[in-house]
């Protein structure tokens, strides 16, 4: 065994980490590629990155784990060119989704079952006007230019009604966890 | 963590691509290197998925329980309109029954009087010439006339007379039953009796009758 492997970080170490944060960074590189399955790839690279190189880590090892994550979604974004529009333009979200249900535990998906009921609570008990933004923007997915023109209402109310509605939907998504 | 809410909107912004070129590039400089603000992208992405996910499962919610409501109603008043009209259809099949048997007692009544009435009118309706001819045969037999020739002759004789009389006779098609039971019509019947007994009595004279019965 050599010295570099001696500094190395634990398997174990490793594997709490990727229990820890392991979603966390699977949703930074989505929002960045927009697709699931280069996410993950991304994710699986970062951990065989901190297995080699997390202990040169001068920050604490999550932060270097989610600038290591950015970096190469980044980095694949600009591999890949453009990225790709589909007609459905959030259907990376909800493909993302799906991918994680079929493999998750039964804890997390009960989890995760949770989560929608207590957005759910919310989307009931926000104002008409800001779930009225939140579902034409998310399920219809229409730009807020596009919702701001339906409404007749000027762009700027349109991003501050959904403002409030994120504002208050991950106070209750947070208030839970 | 003590979340920046305008940085999360930010983020949230930058998931959605609703920023210009410039504010997408401006802000992934600070992804570069502020880890909250990679926190609050992790964050929105999160947000996001669960909204979407929650919105969609409520959206096909609404759309089964638009399909089975009306379903349901009606089918719930179908159900009550099938109780009734089965109860309609079972009244008026009743009382079609009940019309029936009541058409069909009259019917066997009036077959019943018209058979009786048919029995009694039966033998002329059936043959009557021959029961004219037996009338006729009747009365003729009982004239004075063949009363005496039965009362002086053979008895043999008249009988074939009687006989001959009734084959030789053909009976009038064009008069009714009515006409016939009238026996004066039958006037050549009489003349023909008449003449019978007129030759009866040339070859049979009264004295040797009278000698004989003595």
């Amino acid at each position: 065994m050599t010295l570099a492997d001696d500094r190395r970080i634990a398997p174990e170490q490793i594997a709490a980490l990727h229990a820890e944060c392991g979603d966390e960074l699977r949703r930074l590189a989505l929002g960045v590629l927009h697709d699931a399955h280069l996410a993950a790839d991304v994710v699986q690279t970062t951990f065989a990155k901190a297995i080699e190189l997390g202990h040169t880590a001068e920050e604490s090892l999550r932060g270097w784990l989610f600038r290591v994550t950015l970096n190469e979604a980044l980095a694949l974004r600009r591999r890949q060119g453009v990225q790709a529009r589909a007609l459905d333009k959030l259907a990376w979200l909800r493909r993302g989704d799906n991918e994680q249900g079929d493999c998750e535990l039964p804890d997390v998906a009960i989890g995760r079952r949770e989560e929608q009921e207590r957005v759910r609570a919310e989307l009931q008990m926000l104002p008409s006007e800001q779930r009225q933004v939140v579902w034409m923007r998310l399920y219809e997915q229409k730009t807020f230019a596009v919702i701001a023109g339906e409404l007749n209402v000027p762009l700027g109310t349109v991003l501050w009604r959904m403002q409030a509605a994120i504002k208050k939907l991950r106070r209750r998504l947070q208030m839970e966890e | 963590m003590i979340f920046d809410e305008k940085l999360l909107f930010e983020a949230v912004r930058y998931a959605l691509e609703e920023m210009t070129p410039p504010e997408r590039d401006a802000f992934e400089e600070r992804l570069a290197d502020d880890q909250d603000a990679r926190e609050a992208l992790a964050v929105a992405v999160k947000l996001c998925e669960t909204v979407t996910a929650t919105l969609d499962e409520m959206a096909e919610n609404a759309e089964n329980m638009a399909n089975r409501r009306p379903r349901e109603y009606f089918d719930r008043s179908f159900a009550v309109n099938d109780s009734h009209l089965a109860t309609h259809v079972e009244r008026r099949w009743r009382r079609r029954a009940a019309w029936t048997a009541m058409a069909l007692a009259a019917s066997v009544l009036i077959a019943v009087m018209v058979a009786g009435i048919g029995r009694e009118r039966g033998p002329n309706l059936a043959s009557p010439s021959t029961d004219v001819d037996r009338q006729l045969a009747v009365v003729w037999a009982n004239s004075p006339a063949i009363t005496e020739l039965s009362d002086v002759g053979d008895a043999a004789d008249d009988a074939n007379s009687v006989n001959a009389v009734l084959d030789s006779t053909e009976p009038d098609e064009n008069d009714g039953p009515s006409s016939d039971l009238v026996p004066t019509d039958r006037t050549d019947w009489l003349l023909e009796a008449l003449t019978a007994s007129q030759r009866h009595e040339q070859l049979f004279p009264p004295h040797a009758a009278t000698r004989g019965e003595g």
